[in-house]
């Protein structure tokens, strides 16, 4: 197995918030994430699995109500337009798919090959659960990054992580 | 002259700011099409005329590499430009892609001038009639 070191969670860390930025003109605060209560949000997530030079599951978890304005800031509408309140799993799953697709050569290099899944949605409690798990030492990585005053997580699980699929 | 394009994605959130994208690129647009994956789009561009393609690589059904190599393989489809707009970063695939006959790639995020200038580039130049009319509204 494939193990991640401490420079990929800094590389996750910058890529999602470059993704953030890019994609949806939301900005990163990660001077605050490591403080930042968790506050009583209903949450969404969405991942992607991915499999060629290694494998593994690459997750975000985000409120919903943050997730719509992404969608509002992605489509170019106002907060509130149906178009963007029927749409946050698919903001979420696009970012997800963004970041893992960025991820994937900053990490194991421009040449290598991979096959990134369609992005599906997941329930934020499972992966709170597999970061809690007992796991062996570069199997996972997590960054946490402030988004428009919320509280984002990203999860990279690879092969051989009990957690890798989420699976319920 | 307008042109139809075929926006192929599976997210529909992407396929509506491609289709956002177009349309603020002032680019004389005749129909926009949308297609899921690489087999609906294929059926599309065996049903109508289209001009232009933008589509993604990792869909379901059939990727975008599988739906290049079928245009590649009609006589008829392989003339149809297309760009690539992917989160793809493996250099191997692209060179791939580049061989299969795509013109330009996009890689996913995008800025709405790159694709802009993307298109303009692959379909050449355009009147840009709102342009046009800033200009002449500016010289009164």
């Amino acid at each position: 197995m494939t193990k991640l070191k401490p420079t990929h969670q800094r590389i996750l860390s910058e890529t999602a918030a470059r993704i953030f930025e890019d994609a949806a003109f939301a900005f990163a605060d990660e001077s605050r994430a490591e403080t930042e209560p968790q506050g009583i949000l209903s949450e969404i997530g969405a991942a992607v699995d991915f499999s060629g030079d290694f494998a593994g599951t690459l997750a975000l978890t985000a409120p919903e109500e943050l997730a719509t304005v992404l969608a509002a800031n992605m489509l170019g509408v106002e907060e509130g337009d149906p178009e963007a309140t029927e749409k946050p799993a698919d903001a979420l799953g696009e970012i997800v798919n963004m970041i893992c697709g960025n991820f994937l050569p900053a990490v194991a290099g421009d040449r290598a090959e991979f096959r990134i899944g369609a992005p599906r949605s997941v329930k934020a409690s499972v992966c709170r659960r597999a970061v809690s798990a007992p796991v062996e030492v570069g199997s996972m990585a997590m960054c946490s990054l402030i988004i428009e005053d919320r509280l984002v997580d990203v999860f990279v699980f690879m092969d051989g992580h009990p957690a890798r699929g989420l699976a319920e | 002259m307008a042109y139809n394009i075929l926006v192929v994605d599976d997210s529909a959130i992407i396929r509506k700011m491609v289709t956002r994208t177009i349309h603020m690129a002032h680019l004389p647009v005749g129909d926009i099409y949308q297609a899921e994956n690489g087999r609906d789009a294929l059926g599309i561009l065996g049903a109508n005329w289209i001009d232009l393609v933008l589509a993604d690589i990792n869909m379901p059904v059939m990727d975008g590499m599988a739906m290049l190599e079928s245009m590649h393989n009609d006589e008829v489809m392989k003339n149809v430009p297309v760009i690539i707009v992917s989160t793809e970063g493996s250099e191997t695939k692209i060179e791939k892609l580049w061989q299969t006959g795509m013109k330009a790639f996009v890689k996913k995020p995008f800025m709405p001038e790159t694709i802009r200038e993307v298109i303009q580039n692959v379909l050449g130049e355009w009147e840009d009639d709102e342009a046009e009319a800033d200009t002449s509204a500016d010289s009164f």
